[in-house]
């Protein structure tokens, strides 16, 4: 089936590329969503004033931080079913992506609260706010305008870290791409239409992101 | 564990730490290649001349918000459609080259940007030319700002290498696959993949922590992690 103009193929694959999207998205969601809880606890576990609590965090976080996520993906998704656990390839890749980007999670949060910086404590304990209160109320409201925009940046990481889900046969929009390439040999147009898609989401975040930037730190 | 058995075969392993070598040929080559080609578009961002600037300012933006991923696959399979004739080491080193140049460029210009006009208008005024103001003396105080962002991006592109396997680059990863598809054990075998890389890039971030909790450089460190999330 010859195609008679260019973006054809495009137009017509149209309805596989939008589901495949719309798996990108959930995808980079629902990482996203278990990424943040599983970074503040982490961040939690790193900034704890107990010595073991904090270098088993951190052990945590080096080891996932720096083991390439296709490995990760590969582990869940060929190594668990020969130990006898099977997992669906989305489940893999959520577990993945959730894991990956939680730990980036986990330090961008630390940063923030460390960056903040102790004297300010030291402050609100010396005008005689207990420290739940120092924390609640000097510490958290600053180092969330020092967090916001590293976060927004994560999201945009997460979403561009999911392509990666293909590989394990997730049929995101990169798979999709990859297999109407395969059907079509129209290389440049698909998937530079697969671009458009990540473009789409990554373009108006990082925008977002430098925004907040500015915006927040104005306000400090 | 029979499942271990692959690592008393020193053909085996010999065979994995040649994938380990690739690997590290390749992470060579993007870094070299993206830092080349990053400092050349930070420099043109940062002309005067709005058709140079323009141009790269698009290609960072746009190269930035895609997956490392697509590029990989974009590159080789466009090469492979305009009979280029890349091998596929090549094309991975070409396309993360291409996409570290878009992160670094950024790394590059902000660390530019964040160093005073005055260092500017005194080399100036003591009759530099502005290449040799920014050789000279902007470019040496820069440097020691960029370094840590730098060296995060090149642990990133490194890791980004395992990525290649998925269009056939012969490096570790795809050699531990070889491995398990014929001995049936890949939990074992991934499990000594991950250790090399962990064991890799763990090295190379303690170094750069080393260096960025240098005490005259304890204040900008701190700026620096809260702003070093561009990890991909």
């Amino acid at each position: 089936m010859p195609s008679t103009y260019i973006g054809q193929v495009v137009i017509e694959h149209l309805p596989e590329l939008l589901l495949g999207f719309r798996t990108t998205v959930v995808l980079s969601l629902a990482s996203m969503g278990l990424a943040l809880v599983l970074g503040t606890v982490v961040a939690i576990l790193r900034l704890m004033p107990f010595a073991p609590v904090q270098r088993a965090a951190h052990l945590f976080v080096e080891f996932f931080r720096n083991i390439p996520i296709l490995i990760q993906l590969f582990f869940y998704y060929y190594a668990l079913p020969s130990i006898g656990i099977s997992l669906s390839a989305f489940a893999c890749a959520l577990i993945g992506l959730s894991i990956y980007s939680g730990v980036f999670i986990a330090e961008a949060l630390r940063a923030g609260v460390l960056a903040v910086g102790e004297g300010q404590l030291n402050a609100a304990l010396a005008c005689g706010l207990t420290h739940f209160r120092a924390l609640r109320y000097v510490i958290l409201p600053q180092a969330v305008r020092l967090v916001i925009p590293p976060l927004t940046n994560l999201l945009v990481f997460t979403i561009k870290t999911s392509a990666l889900a293909s590989v394990v046969t997730v049929t995101d929009v990169m798979n999709v791409a990859e297999s109407i390439d395969s059907a079509t040999f129209r290389t440049f147009e698909i998937f530079t239409a697969a671009a458009c898609f990540y473009l789409l989401l990554t373009l108006p975040l990082g925008a977002l992101s430098r925004w907040l930037e500015q915006r927040l730190a104005l306000q400090r | 564990m029979s499942g271990w058995e692959f690592l008393g075969d020193p053909a085996l392993v010999q065979f994995l730490a040649g994938g380990l070598g690739i690997t590290l040929l390749v992470a060579a080559g993007a870094i070299v290649g993206s830092s080349v080609i990053g400092a050349l578009l930070a420099l043109l961002r940062l002309s005067a001349w709005r058709i140079l600037r323009l141009p790269a300012t698009a290609y960072v933006e746009i190269v930035r918000g895609l997956p490392s991923f697509l590029v990989i696959v974009y590159v080789f399979f466009a090469a492979g459609r305009l009979d280029l004739g890349l091998s596929v080491p090549v094309s991975v080193m070409l396309s993360l080259s291409l996409y570290g140049a878009a992160v670094s460029a950024e790394i590059i210009r902000a660390g530019i940007l964040s160093i005073e006009r005055g260092q500017w208008e005194a080399a100036r005024a003591l009759g530099l030319r502005p290449a040799q103001c920014l050789a000279y003396v902007v470019m040496p105080q820069a440097a020691r700002r960029m370094a840590p962002a730098l060296a995060s991006q090149f642990i990133t592109l490194t890791k980004s290498t395992a990525y290649g396997t998925a269009i056939g680059l012969n490096e570790l990863l795809q050699r531990g696959v070889i491995i398990y598809s014929r001995y049936f054990n890949p939990a074992e075998v991934l499990c000594v993949v991950a250790l090399a890389y962990l064991v890799l890039c763990s090295t190379l971030s303690a170094l750069v922590a080393r260096a960025e909790s240098a005490p005259q450089r304890r204040v900008l460190a701190a700026g620096h992690a809260v702003n070093r999330t561009d990890y991909e």
